[in-house]
């Protein structure tokens, strides 16, 4: 089998308040508790659970935005903490993300085509001014959004639109995979259904999704395979529609009954 | 019996640097004792500045109402600000998406309770803070007594819509306008708020104007819906008649949406 894109092999995190006494013990909190996890190429997988399960530490651990405390993220079969220089930019190639907050993710000085052009600098993926305006543009069309956005600044658009603007970005640089967190949660349900389908057809041209939300309905509209997680821990994964038919975990059933709203539970 | 509100040609007006919006466009609908009305519809379509126009709660200028809001016999868009002041948080309560930012963070629980059963009852005292923490026990929070000490910091997401819902209670309303109730909440926690509002609303035979984009909430809890877009009231029926067969096109998108967003087929979803 080839090497999987982004593999967590028995992470660990630990968060330790800063301002605890040295002479107490400290309460540590295990955010990510030993999480072994594997995205192949092409995926469209689907991270669930509550807020505080650890589902975002994950993804910053999985990014190299964190490092681990035990365990091990590899990036195309390689070790993320390794990586330096040239190897870690290209890594960034490998791996891209789209944060839930767009508006907090675009530096609002810059113009969307700054923003956009950013990556292309930095990975050197145009020659020419005229090359990364035209490229730009593209990216814009792929998001759906018409060229003339480019000069505008993010507090010009709407939320959706700064989010398209964030996935752009993300795709400047040809991910092999997109890491999106939460990226309809502050979307309302049409403008985030959209979202939704623009990522659909992202995955659908070959680049893997890792998806993450506490929306288990928008993760069975997207995604193939689903895990669950809570207080740390992944409790199952599986092809999505066998997770919803026949959760094996309790607390999967109570994500799915609560996704369903269904009042009468318990 | 005679409708608890009814609003006829409610039309909001935002003026702006860069000429005037429209948010609000003769909408016209009324709200039965004891029912739960919805409201429907994506951001923007004016749908919160209704529930804000009924009581006047949105500053003028920059925002101009016109057409009737009668409630209890009055014309809620005319009646003289002292007035209204009284119905506001008494007769007709509201409770708001972002719990955090609907409570004073420097005012304990109670104190912000107590202070509603002040205002709206005839209640005074120890029998007032006694009224506050039956109300924090109503909604659901244990140890009420000890509760109302804490700062809404202190208490989570979910609790602190809780509390919420207890000070908008606490002022006895017949009306209770739910903008979002449940949008900024957890999905564990969102079940939850959302069987206390349904379980309060019958135990107290309550009228809810509710206020959503989301048709599955309103599915959950509501009797009739009306669909807005664009600072319009496209149709407004019977939430089992508007999902079964949308008159309107937006509303066909919408239903279409939310059955495509369902999680499995069947029971109890069907």
């Amino acid at each position: 089998m080839p090497d999987a894109l982004l593999e967590a092999d028995n992470v660990v995190k630990v968060f330790t308040p800063r301002d605890a006494a040295p002479w107490r013990r400290a309460a540590a909190t295990r955010a990510v508790d030993g999480v072994t996890f594997s995205l192949q190429a092409g995926e469209a997988v689907g991270l669930v659970g509550e807020s505080g399960c650890g589902k975002t530490t994950l993804a910053k651990l999985l990014i190299g935005l964190l490092r681990p405390d035990e365990g091990e993220v590899r990036v195309l079969g390689q070790p993320l903490q390794r990586l330096r220089g040239a190897a870690l930019r290209s890594m960034r190639r490998v791996v891209q993300f789209v944060f839930q907050d767009p508006m907090g993710s675009l530096n609002p000085r810059l113009t969307v085509g700054e923003a956009i052009a950013e990556p292309l600098i930095i990975h050197r993926l145009a020659a020419t001014a005229a090359e990364r305006r035209a490229r730009v543009e593209q990216l814009l069309a792929s998001v759906q959004l018409p060229g003339s956005f480019a000069q505008r600044l993010p507090r010009q658009l709407s939320g959706g639109e700064r989010q398209r603007v964030g996935i752009a970005r993300a795709l400047a640089v040809e991910p092999k995979t997109l890491l999106c967190d939460e990226p309809i949660a502050s979307l309302d349900v049409s403008v985030g259904s959209q979202i939704l389908e623009l990522l659909r057809g992202i995955n659908q041209r070959g680049t893997a999704l890792l998806f993450i939300s506490h929306d288990l309905r928008a993760v069975a509209s997207l995604c193939r395979r689903v895990a669950v997680m809570r207080s740390g821990a992944l409790l199952e994964e599986g092809p999505v529609d066998a997770v919803l038919a026949a959760p094996r975990h309790p607390y999967t059933g109570v994500l799915i009954r609560s996704a369903e709203l269904d009042l009468d539970m318990l | 019996m005679p409708p608890l509100l009814t609003v006829e040609k409610l039309s909001v007006t935002y003026a702006g640097p860069a000429g005037s919006t429209r948010a609000v466009q003769e909408v016209s609908f009324a709200v039965e004792p004891g029912e739960v009305l919805a409201l429907v519809g994506e951001s923007g379509s004016g749908k919160s500045s209704v529930a804000l126009a009924l009581t006047r709660l949105l500053a003028s200028p920059p925002a101009t109402m016109s057409g009737r809001v009668q409630f209890d016999g009055r014309d809620l868009l005319t009646l003289p600000e002292a007035d209204l002041r009284g119905i506001r948080g008494g007769a007709i309560a509201y409770v708001f998406q972002d719990p955090a930012s609907s409570l004073n963070p420097v005012l304990t629980i109670g104190e912000q309770i107590i202070e509603t059963v002040a205002l709206h009852t005839s209640t005074r005292g120890i029998a007032a803070r006694r009224a506050a923490a039956e109300w924090l026990e109503h909604v659901g929070i244990d140890e009420a007594e000890d509760r109302l000490s804490a700062y809404p910091y202190e208490l989570s997401g979910g609790m602190q819509q809780r509390a919420c819902l207890a000070m908008a209670l606490a002022g006895r309303p017949s009306l209770l306008i739910a903008d979002e109730p449940t949008t900024a909440l957890d999905v564990t926690v969102q079940v939850q708020i959302l069987r206390l509002l349904r379980d309060l609303q019958r135990r107290l035979n309550l009228s809810v104007l509710l206020i959503s984009h989301d048709l599955l909430v309103v599915e959950r809890i509501a009797h009739r819906v009306g669909v807005m877009q664009g600072g319009q009231l496209l149709e407004l029926g019977p939430v089992s008649r508007v999902l079964q067969q949308p008159a309107h096109p937006y509303t066909q998108g919408l239903v279409e949406l939310r059955r495509r967003m369902r999680l499995r087929t069947g029971p109890p979803d069907a």
